[in-house]
């Protein structure tokens, strides 16, 4: 029994890294209606930051991260939270004024930014990575911060700010004339979105005691960018559900005959672009859509509810 | 230049606007009173949409002012200007499209609200109560506008007339002084303009003033009080619905000059 609790504590692990990685994009992509490629770049930031102050600097103010591993995880993951949310809002302020492909073009390049810088940091160990940050979370306090994550998005699409994060996305001449300052809405969707990816990267550089410039890199962004889409960008249950299947299909093909482990990169590739072309709302709206379909509510456009991103 | 004893509610003096070499508007004056209903007509491409972009902040004026309770708002950004109390409709409708009819009227309170967003989030049970008290509003406005039944529906699933009547009920969330409807009767059928009838002289009673670009003739003559004519981008007439029916220059405009037949 505890052989398969000990297999299953890293899928675990990288199951909630990701499930609040896909949360954060989804507002800034679903919410907000803003297209990031460089979406890593944060959670990177928010790793490193982490790792940095359970490494350096909590010790050099007398404090061992291993006699009280709650306290520093709690302190380390703040910084990085704060960190990653401090880099997206200024990559935000002179970013945002760009719109679809321009703003894509400059968040990657961005991105890439930040995989050079952090390869060539030798204090956090250049390319070689960051190495031998003190363990210390547990699969069961990811989960819960996964669980506070849902929670604090689905009440902030329901505030003030979450009303007019969406109303910018659907109509910024529409939302300035109601007295919603657009600028505002969407740098502080920006700022939130890379700040909860950068306490995803926290949680990952403790829980595997390693991060590297890697994490970064605009492969990473495009995963998480699949697993929004993939899931369905207009909820937080279709991204999570993204995420779960972005980690959880790869770990369940390892299992598979060899024939279809080799081509399982091309065979998921196919079904991805099959989804995008017949459903573009993603599993979630293909789940709405069936929904609607079994009660015939003709009335109602296909996922009409459960696309606005309110739903858990 | 305005009759009114007290300051007009908004009052546009000498305005223009040049895009290029093109003069969309030219030395345009007009003011609204609190509580009143002007008209404002004119062929397509008159310059009436433009006016209310300039009122809005949504253009900048070249020249001119725009006064608004006594204060100049031209060129003032589009939300700065909204959040002093004008509140607008769209000719090409613009509801929020990935929202429902109710979290339309939800979003419109996005900004008086936004200082709720904390205790929402947290559920401090002020702000929880604070929220409900908002969203009874937004009830009591959707049966106003007729739109009770509709309201968990997509705003862009709804039939064209009731998508004016959301956009309306979403400017009057604002809680404005000044409402610009912007062709508001258009793609309704005579029941339901007699009923937005109704109801834009019934808010103008409330005492906003309201400006309404409408081309349904009897529609704008049986609701204003005052209409101006825009042709070109110029004033040609400025009256009460008589004066303005009977002018032979809006006639003109409208159905042009009668010997011009075969002429260039």
């Amino acid at each position: 029994m505890s052989d398969v609790l000990s297999y299953l504590s890293l899928p675990l692990t990288m199951l909630a890294v990701f499930g609040i990685q896909a949360l954060s994009l989804q507002l800034i992509l679903g919410g907000a209606g803003l297209l990031s490629f460089g979406h890593a770049a944060y959670f990177a930031v928010g790793g490193y930051v982490a790792a940095a102050v359970s490494v350096f600097a909590l010790p050099a103010l007398g404090l061992d991260p291993s006699t009280s591993p709650l306290f520093s995880l709690f302190v380390a993951a703040l910084a990085g939270l704060l960190a990653s949310g401090l880099t997206g809002f200024l990559v935000a302020l002179p970013c945002l004024r760009l719109q679809g492909d321009y703003l894509a073009m400059a968040t990657l390049g961005f991105g890439e930014i930040v995989v050079t810088v952090l390869k060539n940091v030798d204090a956090v160990g250049g390319t070689r990575g960051f190495k031998d940050i003190p363990k210390l979370t547990h699969p069961l306090a990811l989960w819960l911060t996964l669980a506070a994550v849902v929670v604090f998005l689905h009440r902030l699409y329901a505030s003030p700010l979450g009303f007019a994060i969406r109303a910018t996305r659907d109509d910024e001449i529409a939302s300035r004339s109601l007295g919603i300052s657009t600028n505002r809405s969407k740098v502080l969707a920006f700022s939130i979105g890379t700040g909860l990816s950068g306490l995803a990267g926290a949680f990952h550089a403790h829980a595997l005691q390693f991060i590297s410039p890697d994490a970064a890199s605009f492969d990473r962004s495009v995963e998480i960018l699949l697993a929004v889409v993939l899931g369905g960008m207009f909820s937080l249950r279709g991204s999570l559900l993204g995420a779960f299947l972005l980690v959880a299909l790869p770990e369940v093909l390892r299992f598979a005959t060899p024939a279809i482990a080799e081509k399982r990169v091309l065979f998921f590739s196919l079904a991805v672009i099959l989804l995008m072309i017949l459903n573009p709302k993603g599993l979630a709206g293909l789940g709405d859509r069936l929904f609607h379909g079994l009660r015939r509510r003709p009335r109602n456009p296909p996922g009409a509810s459960g696309s606005t991103g309110v739903p858990t | 230049m305005t009759p009114n004893i007290s300051t007009p509610l908004l009052q546009a003096e000498k305005l223009t606007v040049r895009f290029g070499g093109l003069v969309a508007l030219n030395g345009f004056n007009l003011s609204v009173p609190k509580g009143g209903l002007i008209g404002l007509i004119g062929p397509n491409g008159a310059g009436k949409t433009t006016v209310f972009n300039l009122m809005t902040g949504v253009y900048k004026p070249t020249a001119g002012t725009v006064l608004f309770e006594g204060e100049s708002i031209g060129g003032r950004p589009a939300h700065a200007i909204a959040r002093r109390g004008i509140a607008r409709t769209f000719q090409n409708i613009r509801l929020f499209s990935g929202l429902t009819v109710r979290e339309n009227l939800l979003a419109a309170t996005a900004y008086a609200r936004r200082h709720e967003t904390f205790g929402t989030i947290l559920g401090w049970p002020a702000s929880l109560a604070r929220m409900r008290a908002n969203e009874k509003k937004v009830e009591e406005m959707l049966s106003l506008v007729g739109l009770s039944a509709h309201a968990d529906a997509e705003a862009s699933s709804l039939p064209y007339g009731s998508q004016r009547k959301l956009e309306i009920a979403r400017a009057l969330m604002t809680d404005p002084s000044l409402l610009l409807l912007d062709e508001p009767a258009a793609g309704m059928n005579p029941t339901e303009k007699e009923a937005l009838r109704k109801l834009v002289a019934q808010i103008a009673a409330r005492g906003l003033g309201v400006l309404v670009i409408e081309h349904d003739m009897r529609f704008v003559m049986n609701l204003c009080t005052t209409i101006t004519v825009l042709d070109h981008g110029e004033v040609i007439c400025v009256g009460d619905p008589k004066t303005v029916q009977n002018d032979k220059a809006v006639i003109e405009a409208y159905l042009g000059v009668e010997e011009s037949h075969g002429l260039a």
